[in-house]
């Protein structure tokens, strides 16, 4: 192996051994495909709908309620994640205290 | 010209001077330069990083589309305040963990050093020369009008800045002076947004309306659909953005100035908070900028044509707003706001070409920090006269449109690689080199081919590629090569990389206590 990539200490790999460690990584892993699932949706959702807005808001109307339209597309998709990031970042660090624990987390 | 912009500048010019000269004296080792000594608290880091966002292209930038195209700036505020939700949730922690002075510091954790070097090098010149270069457009155009001397001149003076700045106060100063810019910005942001508000007695409805009847395009410039007409379009600025922020070479070297993971998903955090607050001020700023602008007897000069051009709408709201002495302020703050990030910009580049290509690609490591730190030097005073060339060719472009490109490139190159090499085990430096060839051929050519340089810099009749933006197209041969080249990696390397991929994951969560700052 070369000498300029990455290696574990000794004590190192052995946390890497652990059931809390591995028990860690499943959860983050788990969780990082589903934040990358939410924000891809989210996107594309923000994104055809930005799309097919101008046919969807064609009608007359108050300025005000245009704009209010708009302005939910735009910026629901920002609150969507902001809540699920809440909730990720007690999740992750959850497991992250469990780190060289023996017991898997319930 | 006006004294009180005169004064107001001066009195920020010797602040940050001062500022400069003072990190000077802490800057005593190659650490301290690139990364402040990973010394940064995370408000510290936050309000700095805030500060890079915040540049001249959100304020001169997208008030000055919101003037033109009306609702359709919105994509611009809501892709910019997305593309940090991505960074906190799936990038800081890891990066910081992984990193030490440079992005190619964490690509080459388990890859080949010298290929991820080199690539990276030449990708992260690309995307920084294109940010930097719609930075200096606005600080000459700024000087221009606010000054009343030449465009050059005013390109000419803020390179010479940046170049002071970063070669004396390297990181620390930056950061600093990011930190002082991105507060008084916010503040002139508070006051021209309240300003806007106060005008039409906080009725929201009131304001719209105005905007609605002042604008040509009429009711119209409240929906979407007088930029963008078409998904490719949208997708495409939507994921230049995703992207092209999280892969910013500059942007990533912040994370590095923090002490630990927890401090830099922290000041990400904190970051957004104030970019997202930031940036709901600019809508306002901008739906006040038709009401205010469009048929105004002294700035207008008939449609949304303006004097100085689009770029300096929220300059002229602030005169009609706040007289001379808010418009000073405001323009002192913007000018500051350029010269600060383009300071962190330089050092970026200066770090790519002295760390990863002069340190560890052609000497292989076997260099004193003192030849480094030399080559870095040099690369500031070529990275200047570089500026000057570039941004004297673009004079007169749209600043957001021109940061977009560079957003674009970057989200085609540096984040592909970036996410794949953190999050996928089977990514070998075989792909990262066809991803990133890929990826940079693709979205530089199509942004030549694109209208943006087709038509309006080479003077073509049409584009040849017919879209604003490249990253749906290049974005995706980046990630598709990638791939297909990192499946069909048989090699005995590409084994041992996907064997590495435990351990990476291991530094990238836990973070080390090894890094030798």
């Amino acid at each position: 192996m070369p000498d300029d990539l990455i290696k574990l200490s000794d004590a190192e790999y052995r946390i890497s051994q652990s059931p809390g460690y591995r028990s860690m990584v499943r959860a983050h892993r788990a969780m990082s495909w589903r934040l990358f699932w939410l924000i891809t949706a989210s996107v594309l959702l923000f994104d055809i709908a930005s799309s097919f807005a101008p046919q969807l808001t064609n009608v007359p109307a108050i300025p005000g309620a245009l704009f209010s339209v708009g302005f939910a597309i735009a910026f629901g998709a920002i609150g969507l994640i902001f809540a699920v990031s809440l909730y990720y970042l007690h999740w992750v660090n959850q497991y992250r205290n469990r780190i060289g624990q023996d017991e898997p987390p319930q | 010209m006006n004294t009180t912009a005169i004064f107001t500048f001066l009195a920020f010019l010797i602040l940050s001077l001062l500022i400069t000269f003072g990190a000077a004296r802490k800057t005593k080792t190659r650490s301290d330069f690139y990364v402040a000594g990973g010394k940064i608290n995370k408000w510290q880091n936050g309000f700095a990083i805030a500060g890079d966002t915040m540049s001249a292209a959100s304020l001169l930038g997208i008030v000055g589309l919101a003037l033109v195209f009306g609702f359709d700036m919105l994509f611009y505020l809501v892709c910019v305040v997305l593309s940090w939700g991505v960074i906190v949730l799936l990038f800081a922690q890891r990066l910081r963990n992984l990193g030490k002075f440079t992005l190619a510091d964490v690509l080459s954790v388990r890859l080949d050093p010298r290929t991820v070097r080199l690539m990276v090098a030449l990708t992260s010149l690309a995307v920084l020369l294109s940010y930097l270069v719609a930075q200096v457009v606005a600080a000459g155009t700024l000087v221009e009008v606010m000054f009343g001397i030449s465009y050059e001149s005013g390109v000419v003076a803020v390179t010479l800045l940046m170049t002071v700045y970063v070669l004396f106060g390297g990181m620390i100063a930056t950061t600093w002076v990011q930190i002082v810019k991105a507060t008084l910005l916010l503040l002139g942001g508070i006051i021209l947004a309240f300003a806007v508000l106060h005008a039409y007695d906080f009725d929201l409805n009131s304001l719209l309306a105005k905007a609605a009847a002042a604008h040509p395009k009429g009711i119209k410039v409240l929906q979407p659909g007088l930029l963008f007409t078409d998904f490719i379009s949208i997708a495409s600025l939507t994921l230049a953005f995703l992207g092209g922020t999280a892969g910013m070479p500059h942007v990533i070297m912040r994370f590095f100035t923090v002490p630990d993971g927890k401090a830099a998903r922290a000041s990400a955090g904190i970051a957004l908070s104030l970019i997202t607050f930031f940036h709901l001020l600019v809508a306002i700023i901008g739906f006040g900028a038709i009401a205010i602008l469009v048929d105004h007897s002294e700035f207008s000069l008939g449609g949304t044509a303006l004097v100085g051009g689009d770029n300096m709408a929220a300059i002229h709201l602030a005169q009609v707003l706040g007289g001379d002495v808010f418009l000073g302020f405001l323009s002192a703050v913007i000018f500051m706001t350029i010269l600060a990030v383009v300071c962190g910009l330089t050092l970026a580049i200066s770090a790519t070409v002295s760390h990863d290509l002069f340190a560890n690609v052609f000497r292989q490591g076997n260099c004193s920090e003192r030849q480094e730190m030399w080559i870095n030097r040099v690369t500031l005073v070529c990275i200047t006269v570089v500026g000057i060339l570039l941004a004297t060719l673009l004079e007169g472009q749209n600043v957001a449109v021109l940061v977009t490109l560079a957003l674009a490139i970057s989200a085609s190159t540096n984040f592909p690689l970036l996410a794949l090499a953190m999050y996928w085990r089977k990514f070998t430096t075989r792909g990262l080199l066809a991803g990133g060839i890929a990826g940079l051929m693709s979205s530089v050519g199509l942004v030549i081919l694109s209208p943006f340089i087709w038509v309006n810099v080479l003077k073509n009749e049409a584009a040849v590629f017919p879209y604003a933006y490249p990253t749906l197209i290049s974005m995706s041969s980046s990630f598709f090569f990638a791939w297909l080249f990192s499946v069909t990696d048989r090699s005995v390397r590409g084994q041992t990389e996907r064997q590495l991929f435990d351990a990476q994951e291991f530094r990238s969560l836990l973070g080390t206590t090894t890094a030798d700052r």
